[in-house]
Order: C-alpha cells, then structure tokens, then sequence
C-alpha cells in the first residue's frame, strides 16, 4: 500500500504537481531526521543532511524509476547525506546531542528519567564511535526496524554482508556500552566512560 | 560441549532469523556454552540499549526551516544561486540598521514614521548605541550558509554589550509587539522608511508569529539588519532566544514573500 502510494505520489510530481512532493516530504520527514540525528549525533548537522536529503530528491525524483523503492532510496541518500556532512565537518565523532529522554510522569519519577537519558546519551556516544558502515547498518537495522533485505538494498551491499556487519557491530557496541565487559576478555574498545 | 556455531547465527538468533534445525543447534549448543551465553546475553542487552533512544523528530523550527529551504531551492536551482550581500554602510538605500523591540511602552506612542505604537503596529527601527559599525560588506553564499558563517554575521553586526542594553519582549504579544528602543533618544534612532516598514514588517510579524512561541518567554531581538539580495532588498533578524533554561541565537532572513530562519550557535 505505502509502496503504491509512493509510486503515485512520485509520477504525480513528475507531471509537475508540487503538492504532491509536500506530501513526499511529510511522509518521509521524520525518518529521514531520525537517521540523519543517529548517524550524525548532533542536531545541526541533522538539520543540514535533512535539508540536503530533500533538495536532492526535488531533482531526483523527476527522474525516478518506478523499478525502485522511495524509501530505499531516501534511506540511502540519508544515510549518505550524513556521512557527507560529517566529512566536510572533518568532525567525525562530534558532541553527541542530549538526549531528551522522558517527561517524568506518574509512571516515571524524575530520578529514573534522568538515568535514561544519561543511558541514551552514552548509547549515542558509542554509536558515534563504530565505523561509519557499521553505524549505518545499526541505524537502519536496529534502529529504523528495516530487515536484513531492505537494509542491503539501501546501502547497496549484499544481505549476507549487512549480517556479518550487523554482528560485529552489534559486539562492538556491547563492548563499548560494558555489555561484553564481566563475561568476556576481548580485545576490542574500552567501555565509554561517562564523560569520555 | 559443541563446535561454536557462526557467531552471525547469535545476532540472527537475536533477530528470530533463525528457523528449523539451525535454530535447534543453536538452542542446544547454548545450554552447555557459558561462553556462547553471555555473548547471548550482551547482545540483548545491546538492542535494548538501542531501541529504548527516544525516536528522534524534527522540531516545528526545523520542519518549518526543511520547508523553507525546499521553496527557495524550487525557486531559484542551485546552480543559478547568486551570493547574498549585505548592504554596505555607504549604499543609502539599504543602510544598515537596527531594530530594538521593547516591552516597556504599553502606552500608545508614535513612531518618526507616525504610526501608532500597538501589539499590531511595527516595531520601531532605530539604532542602539554601542553596536560595532558595519564593515564594508560580508557576502554569504546560499550554497555554503554555515552556523560559522551566521556567527561571523552574528559576531559583526551585533556587539554583546549592545545586545546587554536591549530589554526583552513579552511572550503575550511576542516580539511583534513593539516599542521604543530602550537606552536610545529620538536623536540617535534612525528610523526605516514607511515603505520598508510596509514592505516587510507584516512577514517578520508572521514570522514572529509562528517561531515565537510559549516556551521563548525571554526572547529578544538583538538586531534587525537590512540587507539585500541581489537588488532586492530582505531583512535579517538576529533573535536571543531562552528555551528550556538554554539561550540560543537564532538568525532568520525574511523577503517580501518569503521568510525562514537559519538557526545558528551562539553562545550567550
């Protein structure tokens, strides 16, 4: 269904109805910002890869083969739009946003709020200190709720290739967070410090 | 205890990937691995690290800034992208001034424009003392607007101490509600023209409108600067904003049927 619609909304922009990229960007704003924020760490260059994402697509998109998937193709140009940000930053672990974590409510005191969203900064943190690849995998895959197809047709890889990378990242971000640190020696990264 | 299976199997495992007899391997080589376990263990763990990070969404300002940024560049391609030019001091017809929005004067005044000061009424342009003098010009190309190129603007045009001197606006009327310029005399405030208030001060209300909201209770203008593009003629707004007990700067530019804004650093 989403698949169809996308289909009509692309060959209806195409024939030249700008409302019709309005609604392009409605659906896809958020998940774009919600890859760009994670691959990025930081709100600004968030913003920016957004932006660039969505410039891109106004000239994309007149061309756009009905072959393809929109969202495989916004999931890979956010992913790429990121990564080009954070080079031409040259600043590729950058200060990690604060994470807004939850309201504290009847159901969560203050106390338990802050320690979550100390949790979400330092797992922030460490997705910032995987490899572009494997955060990109990570971000699509365990963030985004993309299965091991869809995430391969958006970084253009093999699916038994996002498997292997998906596990050897998911090992160096148990490493990082102290997941791997009581119950097994490994050579990898020191556990993030609070701070570090 | 068994040969360890392809560690690609725990993480598919993880994921309810792995069906039949390679699912029952699994099971049974992890009853009698510790090693195979923990690493069980950290994985799980790990994804649910992940997936507890809020889901992040673009705020109204960033939405609203994507959809700005989207008609400018539906207007005007990249590659016919001309340079922004901040009006020199010596061009006449664009000199640069500065606009101080107040809260104080609930009482109707008159502008040198002769308007009536009310929450519809402009703001009043008028220069603060204090603020650094305009340098010749400072372009900014569209095509590479940075937060380090708003600060520049932002470091040149509006002078800390000045900015210290300028009261806050209301969060009842905004900071579309105006007044005089505190600390200045009628001597020193050099007032726009009525044709530039026309012209633009209905857009920078309605942008004032829909960036200022509740939470910018201690939002202030900082500078209004008159600029143009091209020979077209735009404002640019330097705004301090206090949300959520952080300060921030943000500038906006703001055309005849256009406006949007460019959030940028600017540590208070």
């Amino acid at each position: 269904m989403a698949d169809s619609e996308d289909r009509e909304l692309v060959e209806q922009f195409a024939r030249g109805d700008s409302h019709a990229f309005d609604a392009i960007v409605q659906r896809y704003e958020q998940r774009v910002y919600a890859i760009a924020l994670r691959m990025t760490g930081n709100i600004e260059d968030a913003r920016d890869a957004m932006q660039d994402v969505f410039i891109s697509a106004l000239r994309a998109l007149r061309s756009f083969r009905g072959d393809a998937q929109l969202s495989t193709w916004f999931h890979r140009v956010a992913v790429n739009a990121s990564l080009d940000v954070l080079r031409k930053r040259k600043r590729h672990v950058a200060e990690p946003i604060e994470e807004a974590g939850e309201r504290p409510s009847d159901d969560i005191g203050p106390e338990d709020a802050a320690a979550r969203a100390a949790r979400a900064a330092e797992v922030q943190r460490a997705l910032l200190h995987v490899s572009d690849d494997h955060r990109a995998v990570l971000v699509l895959h365990d963030l985004q709720d993309l299965d091991y197809a869809q995430t391969a047709a958006a970084l253009d890889i093999p699916v038994g290739t996002v498997k292997s990378r998906l596990h050897r990242a998911r090992i160096e971000m148990a490493e990082l967070l102290g997941h791997l640190r009581e119950t097994e020696p490994t050579e990898g990264p020191e556990p993030l410090k609070e701070g570090r | 205890m068994s040969t360890h299976p392809d560690p690609e199997q725990l993480s598919a495992y993880v994921d309810g990937e792995l069906t039949g007899a390679d699912r029952d391997d699994l099971e049974q080589h992890l009853t009698g691995c510790s090693q195979c376990s923990a690493t069980l263990r950290a994985l799980r763990a790990t994804l649910a690290d992940m997936r507890a990070l809020p889901s992040p969404a673009p705020s109204e300002q960033e939405s609203w800034a994507l959809r700005a940024a989207i008609t400018k560049a539906r207007k005007k391609p990249a590659e016919r992208y001309r340079r922004w030019v901040i009006a020199a001091s010596g061009v006449a017809a664009v000199a640069i001034a500065v606009v101080v929005i107040s809260t104080t004067g609930t009482s109707p005044k008159k502008t040198e424009a002769g308007t009536a000061n009310s929450s519809a009424a402009p703001p009043v342009l008028g220069a603060v003392p204090g603020l650094a003098p305009a340098p010749p010009s400072i372009e900014i190309d569209p095509r590479n607007y940075t937060s380090h190129s708003a600060k520049d603007l932002f470091t040149t045009y509006a002078h800390p101490k000045a900015a210290d001197s300028i009261p806050s606006p209301t969060t009842s009327g905004g900071a579309g509600q105006s007044g005089t310029a505190a600390g200045t005399t009628p001597g020193e405030r050099q007032v726009a023209s009525s044709f530039q208030q026309n012209t633009y001060f209905p857009q920078i209300q309605r942008c004032e409108r829909l960036v200022l909201s509740k939470d910018t209770g201690n939002a202030r203008a900082i500078a209004y600067i008159i600029g143009r593009y091209d020979s077209t003629p735009a404002f640019f707004l330097i705004y301090s904003l206090f949300v959520g007990g952080k300060s921030k700067t943000e500038m906006w530019v703001v055309q005849r049927s256009d406006c949007y804004i460019r959030l940028f650093l600017a540590p208070q």
